[in-house]
């Protein structure tokens, strides 16, 4: 007998998205690497300085001064590494594991750190330390001695571990709901004691999470200039910034410069990487895992570890920041003074949030829309940016204005390049992420009931692309508001915004006066970032 | 009726290539005007890829495609869909989520006429009242039907519809098929769907398109695609067959079921359907019951021929047979494809 059966009414899997719509038209690319060249020229021309003054000199730099940078740059970045994993996936852990009292509040309140920059966090360590500080003053009042100053390196550790372990914390509590019961269970079922169990199964499958938050942390302390000026301790940003101020000759900060760019590549292309690994391990569990019952002691730990932690990321810095402010407002300080400030840096930032907004739709609809192997590698080379020294690339930006665009250079035209060359990626991914969820079929649709390309952007593409546009442009607004470095470098001579009022008025110690700028910031950038933090988290 | 032999739909050797796979390789087609075609084959046979060609939404790497006369892809020539009066009704429909039923419908139609337009489709598909609504507030088969509102509105002078049922459950599928074969056959558009379901095919369609690698392998009308297949392969996509094969000498083929009728010479196989075939109760038939499949309304009953092969008849819920009966088997109609 020879009978075929026909595969008769079976369910036909959908068409792979029909993304590959020819060629994208000239006048995407055009605007598209309008956009991105930009972004990627202070990059390149710091890379090609470090190159060629390989070959010749270090720009004056000895060798044995570079080693103590890497040294110290490499004890600082390896130090906080480790305790903002520990403290992250504790944290996570006890929050979404665990039967404490509270999870979500304590698992909400260890994210709201994010909102304190580490310049900010610098200038609370030093209004908590020192002769006239708020720990010191509330100690002697009882009786006892005061702290000394907090700086050097126990200062600067302390405070960027305080104000980066919430990025672990925010990598971990997802691989941790993610992580299969049964897995263990399998484990001990198969004879594996209780500390193997923990060392092969459960944290094998947080690894993914933990290396993407760490080398994500590695590139920030990497890139902080605010704290470790602040709180002096010297790193590779803090002898560029040093060698910049003090010279007319720009070389030596620009080999710096390089060098560490060069540093961070590495650790974004290690990024990237462990997140697409991280992506590929992620697995639905099949039930959600008993929570860990906490007794005794057990339990008392962890309420207090967690009580600790919120009241020095989080509660001892705003106390301090009010209690300085306060005392300023006192001795008869104003408080319109950061006013001018204020509406500087939210302008500042509303107009880099609206143009990078702009910039970014037609790389987006490139490279959603008209995905190709060219427009991955605009994409990469987009994101090859991100999170580099803001430092490095400001000071990029600098000395190609002052070569090759003198008129450009401490204009307020410059420092927006600059912002939206910066944050391109952030709203970037924010609008990719919108498109995608806008079907081409809708697109389609549209044209075919004889909207023409421009009409269909238009009236379909871009009103269902406004949400996402509007949270890409918010991440960037409210990372503008924070930038420090590359605004100090490249800001008009007297453009003080807030972050660069914070920093200097600390670094002259006017605490009160900082204080005061200080909470203004965490203030405006709070509230929106909450949210964006909180959707993340719960949803 | 002239209108009969106008094509509203013409494709000449058509080749689209994406990377290393060939999704069309010399597709041809012609659709007359008025009728209701539908694009049959399994997956990846090329069907959505003709339909995206067709619509201006993809373009050909060669060949040529015109609609209502008008050439509108070839070598030297790409009319953009926006300017091919050709509706489209997608798959998970489309409809654009921000905007209400009724402006929806009227998106592709001339401000002037808009209101009328947008109240004639919707009174057609049965959604009048429904204008105000938001596509996320309609059911599966009444946004089904705004799609299809949505793209008669603009009076094209063709309709696609890619896989149009597939998001619907099985039960609401067969009624909603029969409407919207219904509301094109007064509309009088010319259609073209696109399907993998033989049965959905077989019965909304003036024209049946089989489709495999790329190509149309035959264009027939469902009867005649049914016992007239081309070959093997269409006789098996469209349906239970089984296959004998045999010598044809002077006009005839003989069987282990009996002698056909054929046109052909040398080695041939014959195809016959289940319901071609008549299975009786007999004590003295050589033939045994091998299988029994009891569907309530008919029954599959697998019967095995005494020289060894095994031959399936749908029978209607009697006789009651039991594996092991002796039957005698009759065939009512065979089709003969020559041996490969």
């Amino acid at each position: 007998m020879t009978t075929i059966a026909p595969p008769r009414g079976t369910r036909e899997s959908r068409k792979p998205s029909p993304a590959k719509r020819g060629r994208a038209p000239f006048a995407l690319w055009a605007l598209g690497l309008l956009a991105v060249v930009p972004a990627t020229t202070p990059i390149i021309y710091l890379l090609w300085t470090v190159l060629r003054a390989g070959v010749t000199d270090t720009g004056g730099i000895p060798p044995a001064r570079l080693a103590s940078l890497f040294a110290s740059t490499a004890v600082l970045v390896a130090a906080v590494t480790l305790t903002t994993a520990v403290l992250g996936t504790a944290t996570a852990w006890l929050t979404t594991r665990t039967d404490l009292a509270g999870r979500r509040v304590w698992s909400t309140l260890v994210t709201v750190p994010l909102v304190i920059p580490s310049y900010v966090g610098a200038l609370a360590m030093l209004g908590t330390s020192g002769n006239s500080g708020l720990v010191t003053e509330a100690l002697r009042a009882i009786g006892l001695p005061g702290l000394p100053v907090f700086t050097g390196f126990w200062a600067t550790w302390g405070a960027l571990s305080l104000w980066n372990f919430s990025y672990v914390h925010l990598l971990a509590v997802p691989a941790i709901r993610r992580m299969d019961p049964a897995l263990e269970e399998a484990a001990r079922g198969l004879g594996s004691s209780r500390w193997r169990t923990l060392r092969t199964v459960t944290v094998a499958q947080l690894r993914p999470a933990l290396l993407s938050g760490s080398l994500l942390v590695s590139l920030y302390v990497l890139s902080d200039f605010g704290a470790v000026s602040l709180l002096r301790y010297e790193t590779f940003t803090r002898a560029i910034y040093a060698q910049f101020r003090g010279r007319l000759d720009v070389t030596p900060a620009l080999f710096l410069s390089g060098i560490l760019i060069v540093v961070a590549l590495v650790l974004v292309w290690a990024e990237q990487r462990s997140r697409g690994r991280a992506a590929l391990a992620a697995t639905r569990p099949t039930r959600v895992p008993e929570r860990v019952r906490l007794r005794g002691v057990g339990r008392l730990g962890a309420y207090g570890f967690l009580t600790a932690v919120v009241t020095g990321a989080l509660v001892l810095p705003l106390a301090t920041l009010a209690w300085w402010t306060i005392r300023g407002l006192s001795l008869g300080n104003p408080v319109d003074t950061v006013l001018p400030e204020l509406a500087r840096s939210t302008s500042v930032a509303g107009g880099a949030a609206a143009i990078t907004v702009l910039a970014v739709v037609p790389l987006a609809i490139l490279t959603v829309r008209h995905a190709s192997r060219r427009t991955r590698l605009l994409e990469s080379v987009t994101w090859s940016t991100y999170s580099l020294p803001h430092l490095a690339v400001g000071l990029g930006f600098l000395v190609i204005a002052l070569r090759f665009v003198p008129p450009l250079y401490q204009t307020v035209s410059l420092l927006m390049v600059a912002y939206v060359a910066m944050f391109l990626p952030q709203a970037l991914s924010a609008a990719q992420t919108g498109l995608r969820q806008v079907g081409v079929s809708i697109e389609e649709a549209s044209r075919g009931l004889g909207v023409g390309a421009f009409g269909t952007l238009r009236r379909v593409t871009l009103p269902l692309l406004g949400p996402s546009l509007l949270a890409g442009g918010a991440l960037v607004f409210l990372t503008v508001m924070k930038e420090l470095p590359a605004t100090l470098l490249l800001r008009p001579t007297g453009f003080e915004t807030l972050a660069v009022r914070i920093w200097s008025a600390s670094s002259e110690l006017f605490y009160t006066q900082a204080s005061l700028a200080a909470l203004a910031l965490v203030a405006v950038s709070a509230v929106p970032l909450y949210f964006l933090v909180a959707r993340d988290l719960h949803d | 009726m002239p209108d009969e032999y106008t094509l509203a739909i013409r494709a000449r050797q058509v080749d689209r290539r994406f990377g290393a796979v060939l999704a069309l390789d010399g597709f041809n087609i012609d659709v007359h005007a008025g009728h209701v075609m539908t694009l049959l084959g399994p997956s990846g046979s090329g069907k959505t890829t003709a339909l995206r060609l067709v619509a201006g939404f993809d373009r050909p790497d060669h060949g040529s495609i015109e609609v209502g006369g008008v050439v509108v892809a070839d070598e030297s020539t790409f009319v953009p869909p926006e300017n091919r009066r050709v509706g489209m009704v997608f798959q998970d429909y489309a409809l654009f989520p921000h905007m209400t039923v009724a402006r929806n419908v009227g998106y592709g139609v001339d401000r002037d006429i808009r209101r009328r337009r947008v109240a004639e489709t919707l009174d057609l598909v049965g959604l009048d009242g429904k204008e105000q609504r938001l596509p996320h507030e309609l059911s599966g088969g009444e946004q089904q039907r705004v799609a299809l509102a949505r793209a008669l509105a603009p009076e094209p002078s063709v309709i696609l519809l890619d896989e149009p049922f597939s998001n619907l459950d099985a039960a609401l599928r067969t009624r909603v098929r029969t409407e919207v074969a219904d509301i094109l056959r007064t509309a009088g558009t010319t259609a073209v769907f696109v399907t993998h379901d033989q049965e959905e095919a077989l019965s909304t369609s003036d024209f049946v398109a089989v489709m495999r690698a790329g190509q149309v392998v035959q264009a027939a009308r469902p009867t005649d695609l049914y016992h007239d297949p081309v070959d093997e392969w269409v006789a098996s996509f469209l349906g239970d067959a089984d296959f004998f094969g045999g010598e044809a000498a002077s006009g005839k083929v003989a069987t282990p079921v009996g002698e056909f009728p054929t046109n052909l010479k040398g080695s041939v196989r014959v195809m016959i359907r289940p319901e071609s075939v008549v299975v009786s109760p007999n004590e003295t038939g050589t033939a045994v019951v091998r299988q029994r499949q009891f569907f309530g309304h008919d029954q599959l009953v697998t019967v095995a021929l005494k020289e060894g092969q095994e031959i399936r008849a749908r029978l209607g819920p009697t006789p009651y047979l039991e594996p092991g009966d002796p039957v005698s088997v009759s065939v009512r109609r065979a089709t003969t494809f020559p041996a490969r």
